[in-house]
């Protein structure tokens, strides 16, 4: 009987023969600095049985008698071997080294494999570097470590959305982040903001569920080669997490738990707020409104520090205050953050059976008053192996995350709208008393009328916005797998069942209000705000599930040749559906003011119930070969079966192959290799990943009971009673095909100097086909959006990793230094049925698309039109003119990316610096064109807003093609209100994204053990921290934080910041301790 | 190897029955967010209630702003562009797509009524695409017909719809016209009931709506196609047509029936948190005013001085609202009156009926009486807005002679009956407001006149009786004749041409791969002569 018919039948007979003779040994694995090092695997070579050190460092293990070379891998170490000669207790001290190119990996279905075998090029940070800046969010965390990755933390504080991408966006219409996979199995991210991108709630996305603390480390595969074996979802790349384990213990050491402790405090505020001109203050002089107290306009006259009053005439009074310039102004709204995370470990086992148990809770105020974002969750996986050489794991994460947002863009209760609105010399720090009648936006009159007292008729006090406008979101979330398997020898078989449980929902509030502004005297006289109030309430709920079955055999055919072989079959089912109940303030409405309830009601409440439901079948292989551990081999092949693809042609097949040869083991023995290249490896490989269509886009338009909108309003059936069907705007076709991406890389890694100097280099080259989008069709068809192949992306680029240590010394200061630079090219290839371009997004006249020969994300608007040689024209009163068609206008794409850092360490103090940049680039900044409007922005004030040539302008002479240089002199009032303001040119709101970040900056130390020997505790850390600290933007920007966007995580229309949540510097200090 | 041999067939069996099972576990792409079928019955409404929005916010927003009964409120700029003839492309999107729509709806009811051989269903869809398209291409002249409405595979997927000319459009929406007439059977059972929101499915009244379509049809091309258009009239006449002729025959939907039906133009006014935007017009406000025309408190709100127009496209911010009349509530336009929720959308009414008649008399078309024709359009108008004049209007005071030669017990509101009178007849016996008189031409018709004069006289008074409630159909009737004439430009209006079309929207001039080029706000259509 062969071997595998052998397996298979055991895997179904009970009971087997227990292992020959053994013995146990304990030891401990330590650091460079000598501190104990957790999570470091311990394998008995030539078996599968192995340990890991717990959180002190110290391992147990039982080792067959004959069996004694020990295997230890640490991530980032170099893999040691040791020979136990039958000792009974070990120390091994761990090498870093070639820290990039060596050590253990996890790679795709969670399979760790050492880095030298790798044929592409992926990145492993362990839990300290992830949490070097102690960001709150594991993504953010990866922010400038990662060669390859494009990371946008768009608040950088606790719960908003971060978008991770991988080598580029190669997707049209659908999400660009890279797959998220924890201990093997997918996890869901969904993006929790609200709404469109001009009224929106910023909940974060759920990728932000994660607490860095509990993980062990994370591997980024940044090409599809790496992630090929997750199928359609690994198409742009894998953050592959493992989460922190117990580890195997035995003898006297059974019962004895570890603990781990850390609490983190942070505190928040604004990374950056618009600069505002400081000559001129509120009014409106330009329209013949000298001193209108009343107007949202910085266009009044310039200031004299006179006392004057402001406000409106309440009752015959009025407030005084100097007519002045109030510098940092606008800071004056925000709080102080404060975050408060606790993080409590236990883990502990035996010979046969780990567990761990860690419960996090996250407390944390905004910097916007009323906000607040808390999160408790608990993680929990036991590990047990059976004699029968059947084990078993299970790992479960419950979370439940509580936060209230503030309402961000042009909606009615938009903070940061009303914010920017605030002339330059009202003092916000005076708003904030909304019991004042001066500043309250509703108190009675002696009549009984609704009045608002608050000095701007034109936006709301940004104080009383965000404590009515009241945006809830609540989540339970349990993610979990449960693992079994069959192990001897060189067979290994096992299932895993993993699944993603979310409730999530939202509760949105509007306020009812009437009001009239007290002061009726001529100009805004009925100038009433008015809402009917709203509210709603959406509640999703996502079951993710998966279940791979694996087998895989390992052999050595002799001391030159391996194989590994692994085969598998997935099942995926995505079910999605949500529950939504809105009472819509334009066209329902609250009768009682305050009573947020569905049975307060004006009229029908709108309910929707969108449910999507996606299968896919996949059954893979994957082929490893090596020669001599020096040059390696593999080949991988997928193919899926997908339910959202026409039943007959829903079957797609994508192979890989790649390779990588450590050719420094040829210079064994060398000088060359002793004193120069001590580790040099070159790689390549070619891959592709399949993505199939979106859920029901090869769907007919069906019909249903759509509201009819027009801008601003709509009318909903049923009408009068009478239920009205319409038929839907978008269809498709049967004849949609899967996406697919066909990767080619290259690259080596090379460690210099007896691993003084590590650089790792990667080219790879992308070609995304059949992209799959909804087309806009001409509305003449009857219909807006079909859902076709659309054409082709590519993106090339390079990712360079460069980490060098000038100083190491034996008594122990050490000094590295580390950079990433990262250069992707995106293009859109080709678009089908002769059309140029496909519209992502946009608003306000800015349109975001994808236009064959730009980057995907090209900006399109009007602009000021120039000359042929790059004259402004400008019209007979001097100021430019816009262009007639819209123009393309660079991307939100940067050119490239980089990070340098540095570390330096002596003993137990560690001193750790990281700067990020993006460089080139733009973004759509609503604060600039509303700052220009209001004339709240440095621009509007040059020349003390007399008039002036515009730069480098010409007019035209007649109807003709000729221009002479022009000497009319354009009013600034009438360029930025009746121009800028009037949106004419909208590509005038497009602000350069580049932008240096001190990312990280910490400072910690780690008490020497013989300090606090005879006490309970193992480990003793303390340190002080910056995240997101400090920005630094070019002088064309003033403005905002480029990372700012109103497009959540998973939108496309990136690059917008329409009033969005402000960025959020964090600083503090933590504390861990383990006993 | 025998037990080799088993797990084989074992191994097999599973894959045969994984891959039926497969099927299965895979067939669950069938979106469960919209129906896969539909009825007749519930696609009328909902196609009816696209023509209605288009009709009731940007067709009588422009209409209104191009005929010069509003006009933009100078301390809020959500027109101001309209106003000042610099309008974009953009501005034209949403009346674009939701015309098409609504076309598309009626085109998919007419293939289901086909199927279910439901005529009068598909007579409605007929007429009702006819009378679609027909504001399509007169609000952009060449515009996809024959190859639109066609994008689903289904249909034969013309997604880049051809552009046909207006005048093959004419053409055949007149055919379109008598092909919809024909299918009318008055005693067919199964015609619509109250799911047809315009006449709850009587069938008489949609054949006047059709006799009122094609004289609509005819008319306009008169002047471009005189013998082709009289030629046919004079054979349309001779049938002895229906027309509409009363206020219950108008073809309206009335709104307000929940706070979701909301008259799309105040809906529209709520989504931009009620802001004023709309002001009246002293184009129109001034001459109502000067002709002692009571319809004003119909169409308009008064200020605290009376009927107070504000010149026509003035942008500067320091103006008092307040001291300004805005449109009323009657015609959906007063952004802070809930009863603006309640305001009709008018497709077609008896006034425009009498007017188009009183043109088709005087072109000697029909051998009616020219200048009754006209009368009636006038009390047709007055009739329409009764109820708004009884509960807005002046009070006629007790002791007064009625034109009916009643002396007034008490005071009573003025019916429309009343103000009919007085604004025809001179009658002074009633409060009216306060001006200076009005040209005579305006209401006194030149019965032994030329034809421009009596062109002048029906247009002008049309165009009386269409402010804020057919705007687009005046701006229509202003584009083909010319009247009313004496409309100034607008304060800031740049350039100083009137505009005659509008934009093409950007969804067509990059999207469609037939799109024949822009043309400019000022380029005529094929019918405008003018």
């Amino acid at each position: 009987m062969k071997r595998p018919l052998l397996l298979l039948v055991l895997l179904l007979t009970v009971g087997f023969q227990a292992l020959a003779q053994k013995h146990t040994v304990t030891g401990k694995v330590l650091d460079e600095t000598g501190q104990g090092y957790p999570g470091a695997g311990i394998m008995v070579k030539g078996t599968q049985l192995g340990t890991v050190s717990d959180v002190n460092g110290d391992f147990m293990l039982d080792v067959p008698d004959g069996k004694n070379f020990l295997l230890i891998q640490a991530l980032g170490y170099n893999q040691m071997t040791i020979n136990d000669s039958g000792q009974q207790t070990i120390i091994v001290r761990l090498k870093r080294s070639a820290k990039e190119l060596e050590g253990a990996v996890v790679t795709a279905l969670g399979v760790k494999r050492e880095k030298r075998e790798l044929g592409y090029n992926s990145t492993t940070l362990n839990n300290d570097e992830l949490t070097a800046g102690q960001s709150s969010s594991a993504i953010s965390g990866l922010e400038g470590k990662v060669a390859g990755a494009n990371v946008t933390s768009t608040t950088g504080g606790p719960g908003g959305s971060t978008r991770i991408v991988l080598r580029g966006e190669k997707s049209i219409s659908g999400d660009n982040n890279a797959l998220m996979v924890v201990d093997g199995v997918i996890i869901n991210n969904y993006d929790r903001t609200q709404s469109n991108q001009l009224t929106q709630v910023d909940f974060g996305n759920s990728a932000n569920d994660l607490d860095p603390d509990e993980i062990e480390s994370v591997t980024v595969l940044q090409g599809p080669a790496a992630a090929a074996l997750y199928g359609s979802a690994g198409a742009n790349g894998a953050i592959m997490i493992t989460t922190k384990h117990g580890s195997h213990k035995s003898g006297d050491k059974k019962s004895k738990v570890d603990v781990t402790y850390k609490a983190t405090f942070t505190l928040s505020d604004v990374l950056k707020l618009p600069t505002t001109q400081n000559q001129f203050g509120q009014g409106s002089i330009y329209t013949g409104i000298v001193d209108d107290r009343e107007d949202n306009f910085s266009w009044g006259l310039p200031f004299d520090n006179k006392i004057k009053p402001w406000g409106q005439i309440i009752d015959g009074k009025e407030l005084v205050k100097p007519y002045s310039y109030v510098p940092n102004n606008y800071n004056n709204f925000f709080q102080r953050g404060r975050d408060l995370n606790n993080f409590v470990s236990l883990s502990g086992g035996n010979e046969t059976t780990t567990y761990f148990l860690s419960i996090n809770t996250l407390n944390s105020n905004g910097v916007v008053p009323s906000t607040f974002y808390n999160k408790y969750s608990v993680r929990f996986n036991a590990s047990t192996q059976l004699t029968n050489n059947i084990y078993t794991s299970v790992n479960v994460n419950y979370i439940n995350s509580y936060s209230r947002a503030e309402n961000s863009g042009q909606s009615a209760g938009g903070v940061m709208q009303s914010l920017l609105q605030v002339p330059t010399d009202v003092p916000i720090a005076e708003l904030k008393n909304l019991g004042s009648v001066y500043n309250s936006m509703d108190f009675l009159d002696t009549n009984g009328i609704h009045r608002y007292g608050y000095f701007n008729a034109y936006a709301k006090n940004p104080f009383w916005a965000a404590q009515n406008y009241d945006n809830r979101n609540k989540t339970d979330r349990i993610i979990g797998d449960l693992n079994i398997g069959y192990k001897k020898g060189e067979f290994n078989v096992y299932d895993r069942v993993g699944i993603d449980v979310t409730s999530d929902r939202n509760y949105l509030k509007s306020p009812k209000y009437d009001v009239l502004p007290y002061d009726q005297t001529a100009l805004y006289a009925g100038n009433a705000y008015i809402s009917q109030g709203g509210y709603s309430e959406q509640n999703y709920n996502g079951l993710h599930f998966y279940n791979d079955f694996v087998a895989n055999w390992t052999h050595a055919f002799n001391n030159n040749f391996g194989i590994n072989a692994l085969a598998g079959q997935n099942v995926t089912m995505l079910n999605d559906g949500s529950l939504n109940a809105t009472i819509d303030p334009t066209t329902n409405g609250l009768v009682i003011p305050g009573f947020y309830n569905f049975s307060n009601n004006q009229g029908p409440i709108s309910v929707s119930n969108p449910l999507t439901q996606m299968r896919t079948i996949g059954v893979y292989g994957d082929v490893k070969l090596n020669y001599q551990r020096e040059v390696f081999l593999e080949m991988t092949a997928r193919n899926d079966w997908s339910s959202t693809l026409q039943q007959d042609h829903n079957s797609y097949f994508y192979p890989g192959v790649n390779a990588s040869w450590v050719f420094t083991e040829r210079l064994n023995g060398t000088k060359f290799k002793d004193k120069v290249l001590n580790y040099g490896k070159i790689r390549m490989g070619t891959s592709g990943v399949g993505k199939s269509a979106p859920a029901y886009a090869n769907n007919s338009a069906t019909y249903a009971q759509n509201s009819i909108a027009t801008a601003f309003g709509s009318v909903v059936p049923p009408f009068n009673g009478v239920s009205a069907f319409s038929i839907g705007n978008t269809f498709g076709s049967n004849g949609i095909k899967p996406e697919l991406t066909r990767e080619y890389e290259a690259g080596f890694d090379l460690s210099f100097l007896k691993d003084k100097l590590i650089l790792s280099f990667t080219y790879y080259n992308d070609l995304t086909h059949n992209l799959i989008t909804s087309v806009p069709v001409s509305p003449s068809s009857g219909y807006l959006f079909e859902n076709v192949n659309i054409g082709d992306i590519s993106n090339k680029g390079e990712e360079l990793t460069i980490r060098g240590t000038p100083i190491s010394t034996k008594w122990g200061l050490k000094w590295d230094l580390f950079a990433t630079y990262t250069h992707n090219v995106n293009n859109v290839e080709s678009l089908t049925s002769g059309l140029n371009q496909v519209t992502l997004g946009g608003f306000s006249g800015m349109a975001i698309v994808a236009a064959v020969g730009h980057p995907m994300g090209t900006f399109y608007a009007a602009d000021i039109a120039y000359t042929a040689d790059g004259h402004a024209i400008v019209d007979a009163s001097g100021n430019p003119i816009p262009t007639t068609k819209p123009v393309y206008r660079g991307s939100y794409q940067p050119k490239f990316m980089a990070s340098w850092g540095t570390d330096l360490s002596y003993k137990g103090i560690k001193l750790h610096v990281l700067f990020t940049t993006k460089q080139g680039g733009q973004y759509f900044s609503n604060t600039k064109l509303l700052e220009d409007f209001d004339g709240n922005a440095p621009e509007t004030a040059v020349n003390g807003r007399n008039p002036y040539v515009w730069n480098n302008s010409v007019q035209q002479v007649g109807n003709t093609n000729n221009y002479v240089t022009n000497t009319t002199k354009f009013v600034p009032y009438n360029y930025w209100v009746n121009v800028v303001g009037q949106n004419f040119v909208p590509a005038q709101g497009l602000v350069n994204a580049s932008y240096i970040k001190l990312q990280e900056i910490a400072l910690s130390y780690r008490i020497p053990t013989k300090y606090y020997q005879k006490t309970p505790f193992g480990g003793l850390e303390a340190g002080l921290f910056g995240n997101n600290l400090i920005l630094w933007t070019p002088k064309s920007n003033p403005y905002d934080d480029p990372s700012e966007s109103s497009a959540g995580a998973t939108s496309n229309g990136q690059g917008f910041n329409f009033n969005a949540r402000p960025s959020l510097r964090n600083y503090g200090a933590f504390i861990k301790v383990t006993f | 190897m025998l037990k080799n041999r088993n797990l084989a067939i074992v191994l097999l069996i599973c894959l045969v029955t994984g891959i039926s099972s497969c099927r299965k576990y895979l067939n669950v792409n069938t979106t469960p967010n919209g129906s896969q079928t539909v009825t007749v019955q519930t696609l009328l409404p909902a196609a009816q209630l696209y023509v209605g929005s288009s009709l009731g916010v940007d067709l009588e927003i422009d209409g209104s702003f191009w005929a010069q009964y509003w006009t933009q409120n100078p301390n809020a700029s959500q027109y101001t562009n309209l106003d000042k003839y610099t309008i974009g492309q953009d501005g034209f999107s949403n009346p674009w797509t939701n015309l098409y729509a609504a076309a598309e709806n009626f085109y998919q009811m007419g293939k289901l009524a086909d199927s279910l051989k439901l005529k009068q269903y598909k007579a409605i869809s007929v007429l009702m695409q006819a009378y679609t398209f027909q504001l399509i291409t007169d609000g952009w002249g060449d515009v996809p017909f024959k190859q639109a409405l066609k994008g689903q595979y289904a249909d034969g997927h013309l997604v880049n719809p051809k552009y046909d000319s207006q005048s093959v459009i004419y053409s055949n929406l007149l055919a379109m016209v008598d092909s919809g007439m024909a299918l009318i059977n008055t005693s067919d059972p199964a015609g619509p009931t109250t799911d047809d929101l315009i006449y709850g499915g009587n069938m008489a009244e949609w054949q006047k709506f059709g006799n009122t379509l094609k004289l609509r049809l005819l008319i306009r091309e008169n002047k471009i196609n005189p013998t082709g258009a009289q030629a046919a009239a004079v054979v349309f006449f001779a049938t002895n047509p229906s027309f509409l002729a009363t206020p219950a025959d108008n073809a309206v939907i009335a709104y307000g029936s929940g706070s979701t039906n909301k008259n799309p133009l105040y809906a529209e006014e709520t989504g931009l948190n009620s802001t004023q935007n709309l002001v009246g017009s002293k184009s129109c406000i001034d001459s109502m005013n000067s002709n002692n025309d009571n319809r004003l408190y119909a169409f308009y709100k008064p200020a605290s001085t009376g009927f107070v127009g504000l010149t026509q496209g003035i942008i500067a911010n320091n103006i008092t609202v307040g001291s300004y009349s805005i449109p009323s509530s009657t015609v959906g336009g007063d952004a802070l009156n809930s009863a603006s929720t309640k305001a009709n959308v008018n497709f077609m009414t008896s006034y425009e009926s009498y007017f188009l008649q009183a043109e088709a008399a005087a072109l000697g078309w029909s051998g009616q009486n020219d200048s009754l024709m006209f009368i009636n359009g006038i009390h047709q108008s007055f009739l329409a807005y009764d109820a708004a004049l009884q509960a807005q209007g002046p009070y006629a005071s007790a002791g007064t002679t009625t034109p009916s030669g009643a002396v007034l017990a008490a005071d009573v509101p003025f019916t429309g009956e009343l103000a009919f009178f007085a604004y025809t007849y001179g009658d002074t016996f009633f409060v009216t407001p306060a001006g200076t008189p009005a040209p005579s031409y305006w209401s006194i018709y030149p019965s032994t006149g030329s034809l421009a004069q009596k062109l002048r006289c029906i247009i002008t008074q049309k165009w009386f009786s269409m402010c804020g409630n057919q705007g687009f159909e005046a701006w229509t009737e202003l584009r083909r004749t010319g009247y009313p004439d004496f409309l100034p430009f607008p304060l800031f209006a740049s350039p100083k041409q009137f505009p005659k079309r509008f934009l093409y929207p950007t969804s067509e001039s990059t999207v469609n791969a037939n799109f024949p080029g822009v043309a400019s706000l000022t380029s005529k259509m094929w019918w405008d002569l003018f």
